[in-house]
């Protein structure tokens, strides 16, 4: 009987396992990817498939703008600054419901680190300030996560977004 | 699609997505723009940071003659975008 009871015991602690496992995966990952060509007339292609990317998904407006914007300037930033990449950018979007990742990915580039720029000083009086040099902190201060990796001449920026802020 | 008018009350509309790929029709637009007026965002669903540079160019210039921009209407999103910039400092938001 004893032995029956250890059998039984264990059965429902591993369901539980398996159960809370579950619940906790229980958005499936979904992964899209496209490339852009490298110029800022990109910009409206890439709206619509991000727009399609968070159309299937619970997201809030707050987080959908933090998103567009963040990967505008991003790709603005690598159009600006890797003018003559021979590839055209790829972008990928994944998600698991409730976070989105966006992968900026240069497979032609040299070493460019947006997340160690410098601040810029936002308390000059406007005399003194110059226009610019803002979207990058701005990045940073909105969104969850901005990371950036280089190997070979691959640069990868990685945004990351949680989709209910 | 962005679109920037002037209206019969001299108000500057703003329109569409303000992004990096439409600045030079602001600029035409701002640049033009010598005394101080009011920009209304009622109808503008997004700005980026290179539209912020062009907004913050044209206050510069005026500021420098006394004038200056006045923003109105603007969105919930954009409005946290400004005061994250401290664009709230540099103009008048209502």
């Amino acid at each position: 009987m004893d032995a029956l009871k250890h059998h039984v015991y264990g059965f429902v602690f591993f369901f539980c396992v398996f159960y809370i496992n579950s619940m906790n995966s229980n958005f499936p990952e979904e992964v899209r990817q496209k490339r852009f060509p490298r110029s800022s007339q990109s910009l409206n292609d890439i709206f619509l498939f991000l727009a399609d990317c968070l159309s299937n998904q619970m997201v809030s407006s707050d987080a959908s703008y933090k998103i567009l914007f963040a990967v505008e300037e991003i790709f603005t930033n690598i159009v600006k600054y890797n003018a003559t990449g021979t590839t055209e950018i790829l972008l990928k979007f994944s998600t698991n419901g409730r976070e989105a990742c966006i992968q900026l990915i240069d497979e032609d580039s040299p070493y460019f680190n947006p997340t160690s720029r410098p601040e810029p000083d936002l308390t000059k009086p406007i005399e003194q300030k110059k226009p610019g040099g803002l979207g990058i902190y701005l990045v940073k201060e909105l969104l969850d996560g901005f990371e950036y990796q280089h190997d070979q001449r691959t640069s990868t920026t990685t945004l990351r977004q949680q989709l209910r802020s | 699609m962005f679109k920037i008018t002037i209206n019969d009350q001299g108000v500057v509309e703003l329109e569409g997505r303000l992004d990096a790929s439409q600045t030079d029709e602001a600029t035409m637009v701002l640049d033009k723009i010598t005394t101080s007026v009011t920009v209304d965002f009622k109808r503008l669903e997004y700005i980026a940071s290179a539209g912020l540079g062009v907004l913050f160019a044209a206050q510069k210039r005026l500021k420098g003659t006394g004038q200056g921009l006045r923003l109105v209407n603007l969105n919930a999103s954009i409005r946290d975008i400004f005061r994250y910039a401290r664009f709230d400092m540099v103009f008048q938001i209502e």
